[in-house]
């Protein structure tokens, strides 16, 4: 699976959405799936699928699928 | 006026004082808090300043104000269902309210503030339950209270739903929680 397919993968499991919807327009205030729950699933999900460990201010501000993206390519995943 | 300061996860819990009335009077008053609001009344300055002068004598209920590194995000509270005081009630009511314009409204740090408060409500001499009312359309807010623990208990004649939180479930949601919420 590549790491496009994962983060597009967790993003549906956690939002519990179509993969179609994970896409860079995805965003924490214009998703009514995107609650607080949601954000914690997220964050379990990304860090257990790509083996990291995000900073608590990045896990507060990750506030998008693009910024999702940001954080794990500083993480040393290349998309 | 409570004394009451908590801190943890993020989050510092103070009392409410009066130069943060009109600001929480407008939280309280926005649409996208009212509508969830069991009472979803519009309240006038008067009615806030009469309450608010109400809590000087109250010992059935505490309302705190959430911040988070520096700024206002919320209020939350609780109420003894039995008229006692917190301290002696068995049976408490939390709830919880953040800013329309926090952007944390629907982020991780929205559970900081339930899980400090819930935390000293649980401390507290006699408490053993604690119950939360639920309009049937604010999904998102059952499952809040669920990531905390919380199990659905009834549903009346209204739809309004009741929740129930009890220390050992409270206590394993929290350790969920605490891995990301890890400051």
């Amino acid at each position: 699976m590549t790491a496009t397919n994962k983060l597009v993968n967790a993003f549906s499991i956690a939002l519990e959405i179509e993969e179609s919807e994970a896409n860079e327009s995805l965003k924490y205030n214009e998703n009514k799936r995107w609650d607080s729950t949601a954000h914690m699933i997220l964050i379990a999900q990304l860090e257990a699928d790509f083996d990291v460990m995000f900073e608590v201010d990045d896990i507060i501000d990750m506030s998008s699928f693009v910024k999702a993206k940001e954080l794990l390519e500083q993480h040393g995943v290349q998309f | 006026m409570n004394n009451i300061y908590l801190s943890g996860f993020g989050i510092k819990l103070s009392p409410l004082t009066a130069d943060k009335l009109e600001l929480v009077r407008s939280w309280r008053n926005h649409i996208d808090v009212a509508q969830y609001m069991v009472d979803q009344s519009h309240i006038s300055v008067n009615q806030q300043r009469i309450w608010f002068a109400s809590l000087e004598e109250k010992v059935d209920q505490l309302h705190l104000l959430i911040s988070y590194k520096g700024e206002n995000i919320g209020v939350i509270n609780a109420k003894t269902l039995d008229g006692l005081s917190l301290n002696n009630s068995q049976v408490i009511s939390p709830g919880l309210y953040l800013s329309p314009q926090s952007k944390y409204r629907n982020s991780i740090l929205a559970f900081s503030p339930s899980l400090v408060f819930i935390d000293y409500l649980f401390s507290l001499e006699k408490s053993q339950t604690l119950l939360a009312q639920v309009l049937p359309e604010n999904t998102n807010a059952i499952r809040y209270n669920q990531t905390l623990g919380y199990t659905k208990q009834s549903v009346d004649h209204q739809g309004i739903v009741t929740m129930q939180l009890l220390l050992a479930d409270f206590e394993l949601a929290k350790i969920k929680l605490a891995k990301i919420l890890r400051f």
